[in-house]
């Protein structure tokens, strides 16, 4: 507690933590735990220590540790930082996806996600300069055949330098994520990959972040051009703004605008609104609801809608029971419509560790009477998550 | 005649006074023992001559000192019943009054005896005392009234105030294990995917169906529980559309076919945390009737069924609403629902 205490008193303009969930443990911002003001990349001090002291149960952790020592040792590979301005830091992402667990022979696949090093450099009071490199690698068994071929995939994930003149304002440039939605971990949503939002979205360009205890509000230009990792379709250029306000200290609810243009000059208009609750203590409920519009350089306009919704039950410390409910309409002048639906177990059973096991259905709907309906899909996944 | 009517007299009024006296001396004895705190010595005293465990029966003075001694010497429910009659021989309706006063916040107001308050402070007391005993709520709710009377109406406050302070240490804990009554109602969206047959009425062969439908489902139900744990009985009627055809081809397809019927459930709910998240494992069962048209000479096998199964549930209370996803496996049916629902 006193610990808590002590880290709010030294970072005493930022609020929050990790995951969008965290609003159910009151963490309303981004910042407070990232140097990114909309989430995802490296954590920051604040981050990795309430992850270690507050989130992550003590599984194997001796009574004697206090959390304010799990605290001290949240640093790079076990350490407390002897420095301000370094922190390296690694990321690793790994899933095994099944996928028809129904069937006699289901498929069977282990992808290594994400495999990241990072190295931030920061100074002045509070984080005023930032300056953050993440070179990812994904090994070729895990890269889609259609992105590379099957080959080993390098590049650099982000790049940025950050400067925030008075706390509330912010200026970055360089390469960053798409400032869109919510920022879940689940890429591969249907929002997040026909919303060119995926692992691979992350685009070169400025940010401007205002924020206040109530709200965040972002414009980001942006260019993908040239990107090693993305297909052409998704080295787009284009504009996009979201606003955050908590109109209640358990509700936050946003908007996002997105417009963009691929090399081919295929057009992408998107627009979401989003609500995230804290529910009772430590548990919260988030959903998205989006249209996407795309638009063929012949003027061939197709409208998808979505819908995102994940909920976590918080049992006990770090472990949470989670469900994620999605709904997608790839085109909206036909009736063929996916349901998903995921319960699952997200577990953090030490610091920089998280554990997640779901089983999801997927159900089609199709009004076509030539089209046979399909059964279910259940699949399998299954995902560890280390930091160091 | 007359000295035979003197004499009869005489022998009558020496026996009642008899009586009268015996009856005040150990009366009075059993108070000068309870002076001297020997309490269980006292309560013997008036066992010799009353019988003690039927107070309809005794004066309202004996009852008093039993409450009084029972209270010391720990028989905690039996002084509390006999402090009860004591209320209800000297004091029924102003005691009404006063827990109505205490209720509506007129008590201060309002004059209430001090010997009355007295019996007031011992119930706290007692009730405080088999709370932590017993750790049953009503106890706690009922030291809490009583205390809050003697505190308001300024009798031994000081030592109510700090009785108070202890209960509202506790009260939270309390709160939370209190069980309450809810009643809720619901409006949501589910759907499902089911297998049916397709029977060929002159071979008798089958063709399996596969059929996935979806339909407005209203309803509501009862929740019994506290911040740990409950149950739950939920009810709700449904119409909606479904799509069938022949699993893995369309030869035979129907689409928009009117679905109804209805979802009951009862459950075990678990709080983890205390919080307004909960999980409920419930048994569900699940009657659809689809207005399927059959081909000439075949038969739709499964037209109307009734399932039963297992169903998750995961409910969020948020300001104002809650929400609610329910995953349930009824043989060959799944079943997915959304609600929204209110709590009265």
């Amino acid at each position: 507690m006193k610990f808590i205490i002590f880290i709010t008193l030294l970072f005493p303009c930022i609020q929050a933590l990790a995951y969008p969930n965290f609003i159910g443990k009151g963490y309303h911002a981004c910042l407070t735990c990232h140097y990114n003001p909309f989430g995802n990349g490296p954590l920051n001090d604040y981050g990795r220590a309430v992850g270690a002291s507050a989130i992550a149960d003590r599984l194997f952790v001796s009574k004697d540790t206090t959390d304010e020592e799990l605290g001290d040792s949240s640093g790079f590979l076990f350490s407390k930082p002897n420095q301000s301005w370094f922190r390296p830091s690694l990321d690793y992402r790994g899933m095994q996806l099944d996928r028809q667990i129904d069937q006699d022979e289901p498929i069977r696949k282990f992808i290594h996600m994400q495999m990241d090093a990072t190295i931030t450099l920061k100074f002045g009071k509070s984080d005023k300069y930032i300056a953050t490199f993440t070179h990812g690698v994904i090994p070729d068994n895990s890269v889609k055949v259609s992105r590379r071929g099957n080959k080993e995939l390098q590049f650099s994930k982000e790049h940025y330098i950050g400067f925030r003149p008075i706390q509330e304002l912010g200026i970055y440039l360089g390469k960053m994520d798409k400032v869109f939605g919510i920022r879940v971990p689940d890429h591969n949503s249907f929002g997040k990959l026909y919303g060119n939002l995926h692992q691979y979205s992350a685009s070169t360009g400025v940010l401007l972040h205002w924020g206040k205890e109530k709200f965040d509000w972002g414009i980001q230009a942006y260019d993908g051009k040239g990107h090693v990792e993305k297909i052409e379709s998704e080295q787009t250029k284009g504009y996009t703004t979201k606003f955050e306000y908590s109109v209640h200290k358990e509700v936050r609810v946003g908007v996002s605008i997105l417009t963009e243009e691929d090399p081919n000059q295929n057009q992408k208009d998107m627009k979401a609104i989003t609500a995230k609750f804290k529910v009772g203590n430590g548990s919260s409920l988030m959903a998205e609801f989006g249209e996407i519009i795309n638009t063929t350089k012949t003027n061939l306009e197709t409208t998808s809608n979505y819908m995102f919704m994940q909920n976590h039950l918080n049992l006990t410390r770090g472990l949470f029971f989670m469900t994620t409910i999605e709904y997608f309409q790839p085109n909206t002048s036909n009736q063929f419509e996916f349901y998903s639906i995921a319960p699952g177990v997200q577990y953090f059973p030490w610091q920089r560790v998280e554990l997640r096991a779901e089983v999801q259905n997927v159900r089609t709907f199709n009004d076509d009477k030539n089209t046979p309906i399909t059964n279910d899909m259940w699949n399998f996944i299954g995902q560890v998550h280390l930091w160091f | 005649m007359v000295l035979k009517l003197v004499l009869f007299i005489m022998l009558f009024s020496t026996c009642v006074y008899a009586k009268k006296s015996a009856r005040t001396i150990y009366y009075k004895a059993a108070q000068k023992q309870y002076l001297k705190k020997k309490y269980k010595k006292s309560i013997r005293t008036l066992e010799k001559y009353y019988q003690i465990r039927n107070p309809k029966n005794l004066p309202t003075a004996v009852i008093q000192l039993l409450a009084l001694n029972f209270l010391k010497t720990k028989q905690l429910k039996s002084s509390s019943r006999y402090f009860h009659y004591v209320i209800r021989r000297r004091y029924k309706k102003l005691h009404k009054r006063v827990i109505n006063a205490l209720e509506n916040e007129t008590i201060e107001d309002m004059k209430v005896p001090q010997k009355l308050l007295r019996i007031y402070y011992h119930l706290g007391e007692i009730y405080y005392k088999i709370y932590h005993r017993t750790k049953i709520t009503s106890y706690f709710r009922a030291s809490e009234k009583y205390f809050n009377i003697c505190e308001i109406k300024e009798h031994l406050d000081d030592n109510a105030s700090e009785y108070l302070e202890y209960l509202a240490k506790l009260k939270t804990q309390v709160d939370q294990k209190e069980f309450k009554s809810d009643w809720f109602a619901n409006v949501g969206i589910l759907n499902w995917q089911e297998k049916l047959e397709l029977q060929s009425q002159s071979t008798g062969s089958k063709t399996k169906l596969l059929s996935n439908a979806r339909a407005l489902c209203v309803g509501g139900g009862y929740r019994y529980s506290n911040a740990f744990h409950g149950i739950e009985i939920s009810a709700c009627g449904f119409s909606g559309s479904a799509k069938i055809t022949a699993n893995s081809t369309a030869s035979y397809s129907q689409d928009g076919v009117a679905v109804t019927g209805f979802l009951l459930d009862s459950g075990y709910i678990i709080k983890p945390k205390s919080g307004k998240g909960s999980l409920t494992i419930s048994l569900p069962l699940f009657y659809r009737d689809g207005e399927y048209s059959q081909p000439e000479n075949f038969s739709i096998l499964g037209q109307g069924q009734l399932s039963a199964g297992v169903m998750l549930k995961g409910r969020y209370e948020l300001p104002l609403i809650d929400f609610t996803t329910s995953i349930g496996s009824l043989g060959w049916t799944n079943l997915f629902m959304m609600q929204a629902g209110y709590t009265f």
